[in-house]
């Protein structure tokens, strides 16, 4: 392959600057428009009842307050489309959430709204609750969902499971269960729209997919999409809490707007965006796993039951891909998986970074572990010996033709960990602190996959100005990921290596951007940097014609490198040939759509091809357990990757340690609790616990790059596999410290503690 | 004293006398009267830090402190850090150590080891991680963070 | 992020005495407003914005110079209720006499509350969970606490150990203000510890705490105070086991292993969000065991 100039570069990020100074404008910062109103959302106080009544003349006679919204207002259909279509904007007939939205306070001032709240009297008949998805699985459990309780069993049926573990020498078992996690971005929900005066709507929020609440806004109102306008304000974290979250929301804010005809502002405080917005589901598992002496799996069945919350939201999504990464990334002839999504009278689980991956990859690797103990086998060793390799099938009965580099993730880390040693020193630790390192070794689907074909595509463009600096398109988003940066050096490389400084992104607005799909599932950079790449030979295949005519040789002879045109030792820099095609009428824009490669999937075997490519990980952890108070420390995390090739390789590091670090609170602390009464005990920062800079260890980033040859310039998704495996290599690693097996996360000192004495923690 | 009282006050270097009412927060006040929206606000109870100023050169959370508490007092916010238009040695160490991801937590988190280094030119890395405890950043690890601020140290060492 | 906190009374006085007459008129005012002194803010600002105290007056006192300030005079040390935390982790006087409290007040929230929240409204407060006050138990602290009667300024002191009457009661009535908390310099032979666990290593609220003083020569206590937080409503002395270990040799195992018995029979932890009633009479044990380890190496 050709060196690249630009890309594999850590260049200085194009957004640091104004982030840095203040300067960047998040929705609330958006300096006030005139008219504007505020919005304050009337939630549900119980998690499930019938609505008899809802009375707000005292509400509306607060002074300030300009009009109260509620569900038979709406004019379009009371509807967030989404997978299923069953997720409503207010609540009109029965609330299935314990804050679920009824309707709108709007007001000229936020003083207002919380009186205005107060006196808002809903007229509920309470419905017995189902809180637990086993409750709300019993065939005679009354219906949460009009769809019924169960909204997916998702299949993998792949060989004989009996005739495997009839095969197998050593059969292990084990029940694994897994919390809540709560996306805690530092910016909180925050929204406004503004009616325009051609009947029209324009909407402004942080978000990761403004095409989505286009859609939403557009369905609420019962108008054209081409009257929305959605524009993404400067995002602060996302992490897939800001996937299909503000398109309800928008709906919401996009209603008062339409009524009042002024501009209308939704931001939530910390406590109302927690038990407001999706998580990551609870999850229970039970797992069996066969495997010969030698230690090569032979069959492996998994059951796993997802807590969806009360409506389908993306969890028909979530439990698929949960369905396709259940087995971990090994060749296992004989399988059978079963994963269920069901509803509970609680907010509805949705996106979160890894996306039901991380908890059946705790499950899974916490059951290789067990195995490895029994076969008194190193649990590296058990899985190198399994692991997915070029050429191997998957448990989907996908082959993998190339782009598989998870054997020199799992032989770096074990080299840069030095796990052997590690892993002995561990076994010798004596006292109250004990010593304790584990693994993991996981893979993840690029891309939304056979599950979301329909969608998987992304639209792109790019325009040379007539000096020579250049603006691209693309309707996926930055969040904090770096995606900016990421898009910008793939630009200025397929541009023939121009300095990044040449080029701009624009602002993301549903009217002046291409609709690139959303911005999830690890798929901005490769899919948005296809199209791109594909827009720029176009551009640069016309500027080489007319640069091959100043240097008297055929176009197709230019040599295009460092941001010059070459023929021999003559060169032309590229803004020259810019200005030249302008001068010429040469059309220096180009628009181009990458489609995502082919995939398939049978419903009943779960066989067919998953995802176009995969990305590959081997975690590490090395902890301290401290035997007298429970209380563990991740003392060093070494995390390998395989992301085909490194775009801006400190933000590959930056993701990782990133992600290291939330999955470090995920294993260890964050632990979000329900009442009996379905309300969220603990919404905000004081008790729902993420970690600090003291509670971080030293992390090594490892960077693997085996080429996707597909991706743009050999690469492929990775942002969210960093926290995927952290759950699981921790849980390994608390394993081996303390000789008993960690069954569920979050890893709480009460829960080290309690498998250790007589008394037992109550069921969190 | 009623419901709205006379604060005098600086910021950024300015001199403001306002009457305000007695119990607007300072990060109100910032962000609403003044328009200086790069404090931001994560969770409104001094849990997160993104809301963080320097109160007579100390770090404080501004969404815990009345606008009668800052009478006869200095503020310097994010805006007010750098010198017009420029980035001060620890913001260009923020970029190009790559601490900066969405960017919500950053302004508290220049303020923050701003105030740590002016304390503490030569922090341990021990002593960077208590100074900056109480800013939480849900992006980045805060690992890069802390090497931004070793960066600007040295940076400033040498000079 | 906004809260209705508008309709509050705000006074700003300039000294304690003017600080009591105003709060006196409004105690003696038969429409009773609730008054609250707002010194850093950062237990009182959060509380009012969550609705859990509706305060209809604020007397603001953070910026009364005489509140402020730590002083050793002989061997006395006076610390004024409205010195912030951040004064006392880096008080010389302190870091010399006391430094049980010095470390405990170091691990209070981060920076900006350590900038902001002083000694006195952790007191005020009354949270169990209060980190500086099992140091100050073992410090035999006493409380300075100014009232008007009659017009007049009158002071008392009262023991630490008397203040609290519950979670987040104390014997303060309307009109009197906390204006000092003051202790004898322990003995130089003597050594502390002080200890927490919380859900995390930073910013994070006692789960359960220990403070200890203690003299020891020769491996034997003469003396030892003990005190927990987060096990009982109120911060506790665990006088049993302090009289249980008086005279014992610190380096003898049954000793301390007995000694963790007694203590888990002193508290009356419950379960919370935090932590589990069980996990907190267990950890009052082992943090014990560790006190004890700490001072016993001198």
């Amino acid at each position: 392959m050709k060196e690249l100039d630009i890309v594999g570069k850590s260049i200085d990020r194009p957004d640091a600057r104004a982030k840095v100074s203040g300067r960047a404008l998040y929705c609330d910062d958006l300096p006030s428009v005139s008219g504007l109103l505020y919005a304050g959302i009337i939630k549900s106080p119980v998690p499930a009842g019938r609505i008899k009544g809802i009375h707000i003349e005292d509400a509306l006679s607060v002074d300030g307050v300009v009009d109260i919204v509620l569900a038979h207002h709406i004019p379009g259909k009371n509807l967030v489309p989404l997978i299923f279509d069953d997720w409503i904007v207010l609540a009109d007939k029965e609330v299935r959430y314990a804050g679920e939205p009824i309707g709108v306070v709007v007001a000229e001032h936020p003083r207002a709204l919380d009186i205005a709240l107060n006196k808002v009297k809903v007229d509920i008949e309470p419905l017995p609750a189902l809180l637990s998805p086993f409750d709300a699985m019993k065939p005679d459990a009354r219906k949460i969902n009009p769809r019924g309780n169960i909204f997916n069993h998702h299949k993998i049926r792949r060989g004989d499971v009996e005739s495997g573990f009839a095969e197998a020498d050593i059969v292990v078992e084990g029940e694994y269960q897994t919390g809540y996690q709560e996306h805690a971005y530092l910016e909180p929900l925050s929204l406004m729209a503004k009616p325009t005066p051609d009947q029209g709507m324009q909407v402004w929020g942080g978000m990761q997919c403004p095409f989505y609440v286009q859609s939403a806004v557009a369905t609420v109102l019962g108008i054209a999409l081409n009257k929305v306008e959605v524009i993404q304000t400067t995002t602060g974290g996302a992490f897939g809490g800001k996937e299909d979250v503000p398109s309800r929301f928008a709906g919401i804010v996009a209603l008062a707007a339409w009524r009042s005809g002024r501009a209308v502002r939704l931001t939530f405080s910390r406590e109302e965006d927690i038990v407001s917005t999706s998580k990551r589901h609870p999850s229970f598992s039970r797992y069996r796993i066969g495997a010969r002496r030698d230690g090569r799996l032979v069959a492996c069945t998994a059951e796993v039951i997802m807590d969806a919350g009360a409506y389908a939201t993306l969890s028909p999504s979530v439990s698929w891909r949960a369905t396709v990464h259940c087995c971990g990334p090994y060749r296992i002839p004989n399988v059978r998986v079963d994963v269920y999504a069901v509803a509970t009278n609680k907010v509805p689980a949705g996106a979160f970074r890894g996306f039901g991956t991380p908890q059946v990859i705790f499950a899974m690797e916490r059951v290789m572990d067990e195995l490895a103990n029994q076969l008194k086998m190193d649990p590296l060793e058990l899985r190198r010996r399994n692991i997915l390799r070029r050429g191997d099938t998957t448990v989907t009965g996908q082959r993998l033709p190339w782009s598989v580099g998870l054997g020199r993730t799992l032989q770096e880390c074990a080299k840069k960990s030095n796990w052997k040693k590690r892993r002995k020193a561990a076994e010798q630790s004596t006292g109250t602190k004990k010593r304790g390192i584990g693994c993991a070794t996981f893979l993840y689907g690029v891309g939304l996959g056979a599950a979301g074909r329909k969608i998987d595509r992304a639209e792109a463009s790019v325009q040379v100005e007539g000096d020579g600096s250049v603006r691209f398109s693309v309707g996926t988003t930055e969040m904090g990921q770096g995606m900016e940066s990421v898009l910008t050096q793939i630009v200025a490389e397929a541009l023939g290596g121009i300095s990044p400084g040449l080029v701009t992104m624009t602002e993301v607005s549903t009217s002046r951007v291409q609709d690139s799909g959303p911005t999830v599932a690890s798929r901005a950079t490769y899919m948005s940097g296809n199209a791109l790449r594909i827009a720029c030979s176009q551009i640069l295949n016309r500027m080489r014609a007319v640069a091959g005519e100043r240097l008297h040789i055929p176009a197709s002879r230019v040599v295009v490198t460092g941001g010059r045109f070459k023929a021999g030792t003559e060169e032309i820099d590229f803004r020259e040939i810019a200005c030249e095609c302008f001068e010429r009428h040469v059309p220096l824009s180009a628009r181009a759509l990458y489609d995502s490669p082919p995939t398939s999937w049978d419903a009943e075997t779960g066989q067919g091809k998953a995802y176009v490519v995969y990305s590959y990980a081997t975690h590490i952890a090395e902890v301290e357990v401290d035997t007298e108070t429970g209380i563990v420390s991740v003392l060093r995390f070494w995390a390998a990757h395989d992301v085909g090739k490194a775009v801006n390789p400190q933000l590959v590091e930056g993701q990782i340690e990133g992600g290291v670090v939330q999955g470090i609170g995920y294993a260890l602390m964050e632990s979000l609790l329900t009442a009996n009464d379905g309300h969220i005990l603990n919404p905000d920062f004081e008790t729902y616990i993420i970690p600090t800079s003291k509670d971080i260890p030293e992390i090594y980033p490892i960077i693997v790059e085996s080429p996707y040859p597909e991706g743009p310039f050999g690469a492929k998704g990775f942002g969210e596999t960093p926290l995927m495996g952290c759950g699981a290599a921790i849980a390994n690693a608390v394993s081996n410290a303390i000789g008993r097996p960690i069954t569920r996360l979050p890893i709480l000192p009460e829960d080290i503690l309690a498998l250790f004495k007589i008394c037992s923690a109550p069921n969190r | 004293m009623p419901f709205q009282i006379t604060v005098d006050c600086e910021v950024n270097g300015e001199r403001i006398i306002r009457t305000l009412p007695a119990t607007m927060l300072l990060s109100e006040f910032l962000r609403q009267e003044l328009g200086l929206t790069g404090t931001k606000l994560g969770c409104n109870k001094g849990s997160c830090g993104a809301c963080t100023v320097l109160l007579d050169g100390k770090p404080v959370n501004s969404c815990l402190i009345f606008m009668p508490q800052v009478h006869k007092h200095t503020v310097v916010t994010i805006e007010g850090l750098g010198k017009e238009g420029e980035l001060t040695d620890l913001q260009k160490a923020f970029i190009e150590e790559g601490a900066v991801q969405c960017g919500f937590c950053t302004p508290g988190m220049v303020i923050v080891s701003e105030f740590l280094l002016r304390k503490n030119p030569c922090p341990t890395e021990e002593e960077i991680r208590d100074g900056i405890a109480g800013n939480l950043c849900r992006c980045t690890g805060y690992t890069k963070i802390i090497r931004a601020i070793q960066k600007a140290a040295k940076c400033r060492a040498e000079h | 992020m906004h809260h209705s906190i508008r309709d509050i009374d705000y006074y700003k006085p300039t000294s304690i005495d003017e600080a009591l007459q105003i709060t006196h008129q409004f105690c003696t005012d038969p429409q009773q407003k609730d008054v609250k002194f707002l010194a850093g803010g950062t237990d009182l600002i959060p509380n009012i914005k969550d609705g859990n105290v509706r305060p209809g007056v604020i007397v603001e006192i953070t910026d009364i110079g005489e509140l402020r300030g730590i002083t050793q005079e002989n061997d006395q040390i006076l610390i004024k209720a409205g010195t912030p935390f951040d004064e006392i982790v880096d008080s010389p006087i302190l870091q010399k006499t006391a430094p049980v409290l010095v470390n405990a007040c170091g691990q209070i929230g981060g920076v900006q509350i350590r900038n902001r929240a002083t000694i006195g409204g952790n007191l005020v407060n009354a949270s169990p969970s209060g980190d500086s006050i099992p140091p100050l138990f073992v410090l035999k602290s006493r409380l300075h606490i100014a009232s008007l009667s009659d017009g007049k300024r009158v002071d008392k002191i009262v023991p630490i150990e008397e203040f609290f009457i519950g979670a987040g009661k104390t014997i303060l009535r309307g009109g009197e203000l906390l204006t000092a908390v003051s202790f004898p310099v322990p003995d130089p032979q003597s050594k502390g510890f002080f200890m927490k666990l919380g859900q995390r290593r930073a910013m994070t609220i006692s789960k359960v705490s220990i403070a200890l003083l203690a003299k020891i020569s020769d491996s034997q206590i003469d003396w030892i105070r003990i005190a927990l937080g987060a096990v009982a409503p109120t911060v506790i002395r665990a006088r049993n086991t302090e009289s249980f270990l008086s005279g014992k040799n610190v380096d003898d195992s049954d000793t301390i292993q007995q000694a963790m018995e007694i203590i888990k029979s002193e508290v009356s932890p419950i379960d919370d969000i935090r932590s589990y009633a069980w996990y907190r009479r267990e950890m009052c044990a082992v943090l014990l065991k560790r006190g004890l380890l700490s001072v016993k190496s001198g």
